[in-house]
């Protein structure tokens, strides 16, 4: 098995009794990188991640992590000293505090940053009780317990969901200086812009399976469009939208656009600039934008009906 | 410090900051050992009706012969029916007086500083009355005296020595069932053992710190609740040494016992609506059924063999048995045995059996 992955999933296969089926096949997850799983609300991003941790039952798996087969790497409690996961669901007692989970992490570990434990803030909160705190405390107990030994694979469910803009920005440094200073891998279902901006591979679920897995700029460059063109469209506008889409339909380097809510997506390399502009005079449409792609684009397109 | 004690304290400092596990656990029994002994503390073991016969007409005999049988078809067995003796300056209880004459009035005596649950007697009393069709108005409650009985339980032996054990039975079953069971559920149903799962932790780690936690409540709890009872009730036990170690071996069993039980039922139920249920339909019959504050004399035999069966029982007469009657542990072998043969069982069972997730 190769050391460049953390994660190789040859085949996983779960189906429920509500009838919904999911199914993951050769996907190679690289070491040392953080990789961001994005996708529609119920397309499987979480039983991904989920099912790859051994939290569900699959009716195929054939998964690999850091080199063993999924089963031996959870039998080893040294495999797991490896390993922080920050789950959907808020796992504790709530009647426990704060300063107790930490101690507790300690006694797991036997190694705690307090880079980590500073950088999220723990000490202001340290003697709440856990049902005590708002939704955003309670998200960096459990970043803290996910994090704090410096695990060498981590998996993040919407890990800045519920915090604050300042936390979160505290958040996405911490995550940059754990790969880049302690080789960490991380794993990032994420619907937020900022989290996919540091994201050096993308993987989009849709409708329970992998739609593609590319590196973030081969998955701007070449599957969205590197350049993103919008038409705002007003009622007495004086073309209607059909005859706009038409001539959309005509401007070359278009890779995808789509219609939605009054307003035009158009994808494409930098070549359709000059034919775009045409198109906005020749139209006289006066609610417009010309610019690159960027995360907030991905993440649209991956949670649209095109995944 | 070590990870299980980490585990350990950390569960056992919330459980205290757990209102509602504080009320069950703690303030429950209190509550229902209050009650029972208001109700029945006066009592100093079962009732004994007494029926006075003016004269051997065949009306006094057929209606002590329907109480008898509507007695012992009801199964309310707390009820002795014997000849009233007036020559007896003891003679305590409800007395009913048949007249020969059917145009007197059917007398009800009862004693005037009766404790409440002498008006028990008068249900069964009714019942033959109704079933017999004599007129209510032609009956007369008058103030009279009660006795101890040997029904169930010995002649001198108090209720509260009949009830404090076996509310320490009690406290262990619903401890263990809706303070621990049904708990693990719910954590499981909300996901909460996910983290678990994925923690450098073995399972027998969590799950012995998690049971130890309540071990030490139950201990410690049943061992205070049996002192304070016997005290405020003056059930005059005497804790000596040899008595506080076999009632430290003999609880310590039974919360072993009754926690791995409701381990057991924890591994592999996965809705809560249905380990509640599950715990609910264990619960009633098996206390109601195991002598622990309602005798259990006049049950069918198959229903007393079950809870013969079931740790229960043996539990809170091992219990009476050593804490009132003076017993060793030798005594109490069968109890002993019994508990130990479920407490493997079901340990062993829950280590093969336990899922962290429902999925």
């Amino acid at each position: 098995m190769s050391q460049q992955y953390i994660i190789q999933v040859k085949q996983l296969a779960l189906a429920f009794e509500d009838g919904t089926a999911f199914s993951f096949n050769d996907i190679n997850i690289k070491r040392g990188k953080i990789t961001g799983i994005i996708g529609a609300n119920g397309s499987g991003k979480t039983t991904f991640v989920e099912a790859v941790l051994g939290l569900k039952n699959p009716s195929k798996a054939d998964v690999m992590i850091d080199g063993m087969a999924q089963k031996d790497f959870f039998t080893s409690m040294k495999n797991r000293k490896n390993l922080g996961s920050q789950l959907q669901v808020f796992a504790f007692s709530e009647q426990v505090k704060v300063n107790e989970m930490v101690k507790l992490h300690k006694a797991l570990y036997g190694t705690q940053s307090k880079r980590v434990y500073d950088d999220l803030s723990l000490a202001e909160i340290a003697n709440k009780r856990l049902d005590k705190l708002s939704g955003g405390q309670k998200q960096r107990v459990n970043l803290f317990m996910a994090l704090a030994h410096m695990p060498k694979l981590i998996t993040l469910d919407e890990p800045s969901s519920a915090l604050d803009k300042a936390m979160a920005e505290k958040l996405i440094d911490l995550l940059k200086y754990m790969v880049t200073e302690h080789q960490c891998s991380i794993i990032m279902i994420t619907h937020h812009p900022y989290e996919l901006d540091i994201c050096d591979e993308v993987m989009s679920v849709y409708a329970g399976t992998k739609a593609y897995h590319e590196t973030r700029d081969t998955f701007i460059n070449e599957i969205i469009g590197a350049y993103h063109a919008q038409i705002f469209t007003e009622e007495g506008e004086k073309n209607d939208k059909k005859t706009i889409e038409t001539a959309i339909d005509n401007i070359k380097h278009i890779k995808r656009h789509f219609h939605q809510n009054g307003q035009i997506d158009i994808y494409g390399s930098a070549e359709m600039e000059g034919d775009f502009l045409s198109l906005v005079k020749q139209h006289g449409l006066k609610s417009y934008s010309f610019g690159q792609t960027n995360s907030a684009d991905i993440l649209k397109i991956s949670t649209s009906n095109e995944g | 410090m070590s990870l299980f004690i980490q585990l350990a304290a950390i569960d056992l400092k919330s459980y205290f900051r757990n209102s509602f596990a504080l009320f069950f656990t703690f303030l429950f029994p209190v509550l229902l050992l209050f009650l029972l002994m208001l109700a029945f503390g006066g009592n100093n073991g079962p009732a004994k009706v007494s029926v006075k016969i003016s004269g051997d007409g065949p009306r006094a005999e057929k209606y002590t012969e329907d109480m008898k049988n509507i007695l012992d078809y009801s199964r309310i067995i707390i009820f002795n029916i014997e000849p009233l003796d007036e020559t007896s300056e003891n003679q305590k209880g409800v007395v009913v007086t048949i007249p020969e004459d059917p145009t007197q009035k059917v007398k009800i005596l009862v004693q005037k500083d009766a404790p409440l649950s002498i008006y028990n007697s008068i249900y069964p009393l009714m019942l033959v009355n109704s079933m017999q069709e004599i007129d209510y108005e032609k009956w007369d409650y008058v103030l009279n005296v009660f006795e101890p009985s040997e029904a169930s339980i010995s002649a001198n032996f108090k209720y509260g020595q009949y009830l404090i054990p076996g509310l320490i039975g009690m406290i262990l079953i619903s401890t263990s069932l809706f303070g621990f069971c049904t708990f693990l559920v719910e954590q499981r149903a909300k996901g909460a053992f996910k983290a678990y799962h994925l923690y450098p932790l073995q399972k027998w780690k969590f799950i012995a710190a998690f049971t130890s936690t309540r071990f030490f409540i139950l201990l410690v709890f049943s061992m205070a609740f049996l002192v304070v009872a016997d005290k405020v009730y003056g059930m005059n036990a005497i804790f000596d040494f040899a008595l506080i170690g076999k009632l430290i071996l003999l609880i310590s069993l039974g919360a072993l016992t009754f926690l791995s039980i409701a381990l057991l039922m924890s591994a592999r139920i996965m809705a809560v609506g249905m380990v509640t249920g599950i715990a609910n339909l264990l619960f009633y019959p098996a206390t109601f059924a195991s002598d622990l504050y309602i005798p259990q004399g006049g049950f069918p035999q198959i229903v007393k063999t079950i809870a013969n069966i079931f740790p229960l029982g043996p539990f809170a007469t091992a219990m009476r048995d050593i804490t009132y009657k003076g017993a060793a542990l030798s005594d109490i072998s069968y109890a002993l045995s019994l508990m130990g043969i479920w407490t493997i069982a079901c340990f062993g069972l829950t280590l093969i059996l336990f899922k962290w997730t429902k999925d």
